[in-house]
This record gives C-alpha cells, structure tokens and sequence, in this order.
C-alpha cells in the first residue's frame, strides 16, 4: 500500500472533490468550504487511513459524509418532502396537460431519441447535459446526482437524504422529465 | 358483449389510457425494482397504446446512457475548476 501523501492531494484530487460538491450544492463558495473541510478532516485522521480503499476513494467518502451533514444542517426552508408536495402542481401544470394528465405535444420530439449512443456519449452532448443538469433545482439535483454519481441504492440516498420512499421515485421521474425537456431544447438550438 | 358489461370494459381502457404520469413514472420506477402484477399490465397495456409514453421510456434510456458516461467522465476529467487562489491557500493549510 502507498501511504497518503497530502502535499499532493491539491493537485491531484481538488478539481475533481470541487465538481463533486459543486454538482451536489451548486453554489460555488460552499463546494469550496467541504473541499477545505475534506482534506483538514483527511489530514488529522492520515493515522487512521488503512489503505483500504484508494486516496481517491477515501477522500470521496469523506465529502460525501460533509454533503450529507451539509444538508442536514441546512434544514432552513421546506423539507425535501414538503417541497415536492409543494410543487406538484407546478409542475403538473408544466409538463401536463388536461384533467387526464397526458404529456404535453412536445413529448413527441426525438432529437434524443435518433441520436446513436456515441453522440450522446460524446463532448458536444455532454456538454449540453452539464448545462441542463445545473439547471435541475437544487433540492432534486442533490438526490439525483446521488444515484448517477455515487450509484447509490434508494434505501442509502432515502436515509441520507431524509426523504420517504415513494418521494425518491416522484424526484427521480421529475428529475428525469426536466432534464429530457431541457436536452430536447438544447437539441433544438444545436 | 351486452351493453352494460361493454360499458365497464371500456371505461376501464379509458381509465387506464389517462394518465401518462402516472403510467410513465411507474415505467421509469419498473426499470429498477419489480411492480405489483396489476400495476405492471396496466402501465405495459398503457404504452402499448401511448407513443407519447413509450418516447418517453425510450428518450428516458438514452439520457441514461449519456448520464452514466457523463458521471464516469467526471472521476477523470472534472468539468468545474476550483479557484488558484483556493488551490494555494488549501496548499498552505497542509503543509
């Protein structure tokens, strides 16, 4: 096992600890601070690293635990799920139509779908996935960005993130229906 | 088929076919975890029927795709760059 080596970590690992907590805050000053807070926490506890799993890794789950914390603490405003109650209708209203709540016309579009996996894998695509995936709002991003990022199961991301069951699944539609309407419109401009 | 029971078949059809919320996040939800039987036929007999719905599920598959080659790219090459002055201060705090 190669011992941490904290005079390297900056340059290795900052950008990459910076875009994690930058996608899972999105404010710029507050991913900053968990950074700091991450390598302090990381450097007074190198006696305990066991080298079981890489320094990348390690560091991560360190953040990953200030993020949590992050939000357990920020518990100014609506709970997770008081605002997706809060903001059914919303967002019904901009994605439905009718009593019936069928999608609205615009459903219909396929830049998304005629794309070969290759364009949508590739810098062009993704960078309008970056875009759009910034534009989610905040309290949903968190939570999405926990099951495509960290590829965590729902049980974890509902504990961590204080939310019941059936809301995760209610985030992660919602997450997903704005996201498809936000590529298809990049798709439109491209 | 006598009238009445004709009636119930129909609006049941007609029930099931309102809804795309509904039918489409069951949809997304069934990729990952198995549905009860009932709410499994209704939400297949839904996009059977809904090109709305089964777009959708289709577009839903492609922005997984690109969502997990995006998240994978993100360990390698980190799309946001934090500040040089952030970088240097932090340098200084691990000395």
């Amino acid at each position: 096992m190669t011992p941490p080596d904290p005079s390297k970590w900056v340059d290795r690992y900052t950008d990459y600890l910076f875009s994690y907590a930058f996608f899972k805050t999105g404010n710029r000053e507050d991913a900053e601070d968990l950074v700091q807070e991450t390598f302090l926490s990381a450097f007074k506890s190198l006696p305990g690293f066991k080298g079981n799993s890489t320094e990348k890794t390690w560091l991560t789950s360190i953040l990953k635990n200030k993020i949590i914390d992050y939000y357990r603490k920020k518990k100014s405003g609506l709970s997770l799920d008081e605002y997706l109650t809060a903001t059914t209708d919303q967002f019904e209203n901009s994605y439905f139509t009718g009593a019936e709540r069928h999608f609205k016309a615009d459903i219909q579009s396929n830049f998304i779908t005629e794309s070969p996996d290759a364009w949508l894998l590739g810098k062009e695509f993704q960078k309008f996935l970056e875009i759009c995936l910034m534009n989610l709002p905040m309290k949903i991003r968190a939570v999405f960005t926990a099951k495509y990022l960290d590829d965590e199961k729902p049980e974890t991301i509902c504990k961590e993130y204080s939310i019941t069951p059936s809301n995760y699944w209610v985030l992660l539609y919602r997450a997903k229906v704005m996201l498809r309407e936000c590529l298809e419109k990049k798709g439109v401009l491209s | 088929m006598p009238g009445k029971e004709r009636s119930v078949v129909v609006n049941y059809f007609t029930k099931l076919m309102q809804g795309c919320e509904a039918a489409s996040s069951l949809a997304l939800k069934h990729k990952e975890e198995p549905l009860p039987f009932r709410k499994l036929v209704e939400m297949k007999i839904h996009l059977l029927f809904c090109s709305c719905c089964s777009n959708f599920v289709k577009q839903s598959e492609k922005i997984d795709i690109s969502l997990n080659g995006f998240f994978q790219q993100v360990s390698e090459e980190p799309p946001f760059t934090a500040g040089t002055d952030f970088k240097a201060m932090l340098k200084e705090k691990l000395k």
